[in-house]
């Protein structure tokens, strides 16, 4: 099992042309996943500007990696990095988010610019429609777990069910939402 | 069953990156999977994008208990095919033949059931109002719905309220709160805690959620609580799922509660009485104080939890079972521990994660 780097100080580089292989490795391997790890921890942040933070910081965690071998590993190294730190990101964001208590309109800013030729009030026609029409246990797991951010377990103890049923809910509720979301999407 | 296509694979993938604890190994499957080809690549592009898209500035509605428990979808195939099934003519394309014997096997009139529930919610859809409140530890916070209702949310509490122009509906996820409601026979308005809800039209009442107990005390008029069993475990094959919860909803069972009353819920599907005294200690907290009367342990610690906002451990049963009967004041939360320390055989240790682990002493 491949563990994810820690909080752990940098490891010494004794080699310094070891050093500069692993800084290049790493540039190249962030100008190729870069865009498609801020998309990951978007999802995962719900905002945009905290994605960009976090892959940022993950970029300087793997500069200080020791050089592990294989460039594949270093990729799921980087993804699994950002997935730790966006996890302690969200640990600090619910403490807020207690603090401040949680009010009606507390998700507005994580919005993502809407597609170019939908106004946001036809983006939220459209979003609400999608889920309207997914069947209530269906829409109650993906809601749980999409708008109110619990984790797949919690979902599943608050619906008395097995987490693979929660899984399979959410994945139906994606897969369909995103069918009607092209379909709605182009429509002015 | 369907064949599954990129798509289905796309949105397992995304959803298990989604989870906190995932493994790097489970990354390095995945970008495996990536790399294989370039339609794996756009099916996943497409399912992270339309997550991104489904953001709105609120919470959107969430279905009613009787949406629910109507509710035959069993996840074994793709929605449409279950909205074919079910003739739900939104959906507009014609079911394929797969789906038909589909809706056969499950059985047509329960379908036309769940379809008529889909029309009365967009009917109703300008309606909706939610709400989340949440408390931090150690604060009690007051509101009023809308629509007249009063509530006090103890410490460390969380509660969701939906209001529809049918029904009030609440979800105490944890914590405690006392529920004044405003009379509106149209509405009933239900309290939702753990395995247990809680229905009153002009009423007040307090629901105090902590750990696998819900304690309903009613001080004015009078509510309905059901309790519904817990569920055995899923037997394997999705379809098992949908039976055993339909067993769950035959074995609920509901009482009438009055002002005085109380009772306990441990979610086993049957409720404990209270007795009269300790009914009218349920809520003391109101005054700025906690009095238990041969209160499990337990349940005593979960509340000193919500005030300190400290992960409070018990070391095993024997410590959670023993009885406290005492008052504590809420704006000296801090010395609670201490107290608890001289008045039980127990002791208090502060682990290495910063939680606080209680234990029975032997030698008292």
């Amino acid at each position: 099992m491949i563990m994810a780097p820690s909080t752990d100080p940098p490891p010494e580089q004794h080699d310094p042309e070891a050093a500069r292989q692993h800084s290049k490795q790493v540039a190249e391997l962030f100008s190729a996943h870069n865009s498609a790890l801020v998309r990951f921890l978007t999802c995962r942040l719900r905002s945009s500007h905290e994605a960009k933070e976090v892959a940022q910081e993950a970029y300087v965690r793997m500069l200080q990696l020791d050089a592990p071998s294989g460039i594949s590993y270093l990729q799921a190294f980087l993804f699994k990095t950002a997935s730790n730190l966006a996890a302690d990101r969200m640990k600090s964001q619910a403490r807020r988010q207690r603090i401040d208590q949680i009010g009606f309109f507390d998700q507005v800013d994580a919005s993502p610019s809407p597609e170019a030729g939908i106004s946001a009030g036809q983006q939220i026609d459209n979003v609400l429609a999608a889920l309207d029409k997914l069947p209530p246990k269906c829409r109650y797991a993906f809601i749980m777990h999409r708008f109110y951010g619990h984790e797949i377990g919690d979902v599943a103890r608050l619906m008395n069910l097995s987490e693979r049923m929660v899984r399979l809910y959410i994945e139906r509720a994606l897969v369909f939402c995103r069918k009607r979301l092209l379909a709605t999407g182009g429509d002015e | 069953m369907s064949a599954r296509t990129h798509v289905d694979d796309a949105a397992r993938w995304f959803l298990r990156l989604q989870d906190s604890g995932t493994d790097a190994r489970v990354f390095l499957e995945w970008q495996r999977w990536m790399n294989d080809s370039a339609a794996h690549r756009a099916a996943y592009a497409e399912i992270e994008e339309t997550y991104l898209q489904l953001n709105i500035p609120h919470r959107p509605p969430l279905p009613s208990d009787q949406e629910l428990a109507a509710d035959d979808y069993d996840g074994s195939v793709p929605v449409e095919e279950w909205h074919g099934a079910t003739a739900n003519p939104a959906i507009g394309s014609p079911a394929p033949v797969r789906t038909m014997r589909y809706a056969l096997a499950a059985g047509v009139a329960a379908m036309a059931v769940a379809a008529g529930m889909f029309w009365q919610w967009n009917a109703h859809h300008a309606q909706y109002e939610t709400y989340a409140y949440s408390t931090p530890a150690g604060e009690r916070q007051e509101f009023v719905l809308p629509e007249g209702s009063r509530i006090t949310l103890d410490a460390g509490s969380v509660l969701n309220v939906e209001l529809t122009s049918e029904r009030r509906t609440l979800v105490l996820t944890q914590g405690e709160g006392y529920f004044k409601v405003s009379k509106d026979a149209k509405r009933p308005f239900t309290v939702l805690a753990g395995n247990t809800l809680v229905r009153a039209v002009g009423t007040a009442f307090n629901v105090r959620r902590s750990a696998n107990r819900t304690v309903v005390a009613v001080t004015e008029g009078k509510v309905e609580v059901t309790s519904s069993p817990p569920e055995p475990p899923p037997a394997a094959g999705s379809l098992r799922d949908s039976a055993a919860s339909h067993d769950a909803r035959e074995r609920r069972l509901t009482i009438q509660l009055k002002a005085g009353e109380a009772v306990s819920d441990m979610g086993e599907g049957h409720f404990g009485a209270l007795t009269q005294a300790e009914a009218a200690l349920a809520t003391s907290w109101l005054d700025g104080r906690r009095q238990y009367r041969k209160e499990p342990l337990r349940y005593v610690l979960a509340d000193i939890g919500r005030y300190s906002g400290r992960r409070i451990e018990i070391a095993d049963d024997s410590t959670g079972e023993l009885q406290f009967t005492g008052t504590l004041m809420l704006d000296s939360s801090d010395s609670w521990l201490k107290a608890l320390a001289i008045a039980l055989p127990v002791t208090i240790v502060e682990t290495p994660n910063g939680a606080l682990s209680v234990a029975r002493d032997p030698d008292r």
